[in-house]
């Protein structure tokens, strides 16, 4: 049986994020389906964040056709841009971005109780309960700034998943990470993902990376980003294929 | 032409190009800024009732933190414009037998002028700078982005409680600077012992208040928060920061508030003439 595509890209034009008229990557085609689990790599300013944030619709495609859980994102008013960035995880890099006056729970809280979603008493069930199973319930009345860089990443995935989205996006969440928590990560992304397929409404996950290694045994799309254009790799590269693994990620940050 | 004519000139057309340069650039930080002020309002129109459980608490906490927390500020400029402006007034007026003009006097300067002006200086420099600090500061840290990811309209989120907490801030402590300016202002020239009753004394002021003064003291105050809210928002928010930028920011929100307050100001002063 075929899967749903959930988020289309027809020969896309990609841009800088900080520089909306300069192209970084070209006639991006690429098709996310619901249950993919996708890993992009790309070696330092090849355009990875910048993919992501345009196939999540966070910003707009220089050029081509792009589609987000059907519908076109640049045809799509503001109200419904906001209800597709509802459906739309996204986990920035470096810390994830947590808002540094609210406190790690009121981060977590903060998208469930704006949408209105649950109840205020639903809403504090669910960050604990989100924050039991990352193992951060000693944090939970912290400021974000007082967590390390990757107990803040930790905190952004589980804000990110707090609500029931269908695409998740990682920008190169294992950047820097000590190996217990590209451990936890790993076997976070895979049992969240079993879940969400035993529950019936499959989860795509897409990060981006600089190497393929870590991801070997729990991804099962793979794709690279070289000379300015995504290339879909039809099985994961051996050693001697391994062109962009050749070149290393920059320095580890504060893990 | 000669070598020092040729010089003045070219320094004459670098002094123009770089006038023209900024009357350029401060229409279009003005249009901007418009724009930021339209979308507010539509936002406030539009989403006034949406996500009130999250929304409408901020309401409260920029009021606690422009207004309450200012509160004993403005006792205290209401007390030193007492002593200085309408203690002195009231007894140089009744030196010189013109007391029928203090309610007059009082009214023009008082709640007309002073009393909105200096409260809207004294929000701008203590919340409009928290202000632009702040949202600079998530902007530079890019949280912005991050709030459109979570599907959270940061106008909705973080200008629209500004503004309206702003505007009831202004409108509250400009009534409180005016009501103890006007008592310590009599108490003043009692101290002074100007010969002028209580009961006179505000039964002058109640002579000279119309319903205008009223209704134009309360959309006055009302306009300088909303103003203080969109410069201090707009500088802190509308454009890409990076922290080193946050600083003259700041500054360049002192500036822009001061005018716009004192335009407004202006607008209003033509409004007086005509009620």
């Amino acid at each position: 049986m075929s899967r749903q595509p959930l988020i289309e890209l027809q020969r896309v034009d990609v841009a800088h994020e900080d520089a909306p008229h300069q192209v970084v990557l070209h006639g991006v085609t690429w098709t996310i389906a619901e249950g993919d689990w996708w890993v992009v790599c790309g070696g330092p300013a090849s355009g990875k964040t910048a993919l992501l944030t345009v196939a999540a619709g966070l910003a707009p495609a220089s050029g081509g056709e792009l589609q987000i859980l059907g519908a076109d994102p640049r045809r799509a008013s503001e109200s419904e841009q906001m209800a597709l960035r509802r459906r739309i995880g996204f986990v920035f890099e470096g810390g994830g971005r947590l808002l540094g006056r609210l406190s790690v729970a009121e981060n977590l809280a903060l998208p469930l109780s704006y949408h209105g979603e649950l109840e205020a008493d639903a809403v504090r069930e669910r960050v604990e309960a989100l924050l039991a199973r990352a193992e951060l319930e000693a944090v939970a009345g912290l400021s974000p700034g007082r967590l390390s860089p990757a107990l803040q990443q930790r905190v952004a995935l589980l804000r990110a998943v707090a609500a029931p989205v269908r695409v998740l996006f990682l920008d190169d969440p294992l950047r820097g990470l000590a190996p217990s928590h590209v451990h936890w990560w790993l076997s976070f992304l895979s049992d969240l993902r079993d879940e969400r397929l035993a529950a019936g409404e499959p989860l795509a996950l897409v990060a981006s990376a600089y190497e393929f290694a870590p991801w070997r045994d729990h991804a099962d799309r793979w794709a690279t980003l070289e000379d300015g254009r995504l290339q879909v790799l039809p099985r994961l590269p051996g050693p001697e294929g391994r062109r962009t693994e050749a070149r290393q990620a920059p320095p580890a940050e504060g893990a | 032409m000669s070598a020092p004519s040729v010089r003045r000139t070219r320094a004459f057309e670098r002094t123009l190009d770089r006038t023209g340069d900024r009357v350029v650039a401060a229409a279009i930080g003005l249009r901007e800024m418009a724009a930021f002020a339209l979308i507010t309002l539509g936002v406030l129109v539009t989403k006034f009732g949406a996500s009130r459980r999250v929304v409408h608490p901020m309401i409260f906490a920029q009021i606690r933190q422009a207004g309450l927390r200012l509160l004993p500020m403005m006792v205290f400029l209401g007390l030193a414009l007492g002593l200085l402006i309408i203690g002195q007034t009231v007894a140089l007026l009744s030196r010189v037998g013109a007391q029928a003009y203090i309610g007059t006097v009082m009214v023009s300067v008082l709640v007309r002028e002073l009393g909105p002006l200096l409260t809207a200086v004294v929000v701008l420099a203590r919340a409009g700078t928290a202000n632009v600090v702040e949202l600079g500061t998530m902007r530079a840290a890019r949280e912005i982005g991050a709030l459109e990811a979570l599907g959270i309209d940061p106008i909705h989120y973080l200008v629209m409680p500004r503004m309206l907490g702003l505007a009831i801030s202004v409108f509250c402590l400009a009534t409180y600077l005016v009501l103890v300016a006007i008592v310590s202002g009599w108490v003043f020239a009692f101290v002074q012992d100007v010969p002028l009753r209580p009961a006179a004394y505000f039964g002058q002021l109640g002579d000279a208040l119309r319903w205008q003064d009223f209704a134009l003291f309360g959309l006055k105050t009302f306009l300088f928060g909303v103003v203080i809210a969109i410069v201090s928002c707009h500088h802190g928010l509308a454009r890409p920061l990076r922290f080193e930028e946050i600083s003259s920011a700041t500054e360049r929100t002192v500036v822009a508030g001061l005018v716009a307050c004192v335009l407004l100001d202006v607008i209003f002063l033509v409004g007086y003439v005509f009620v």
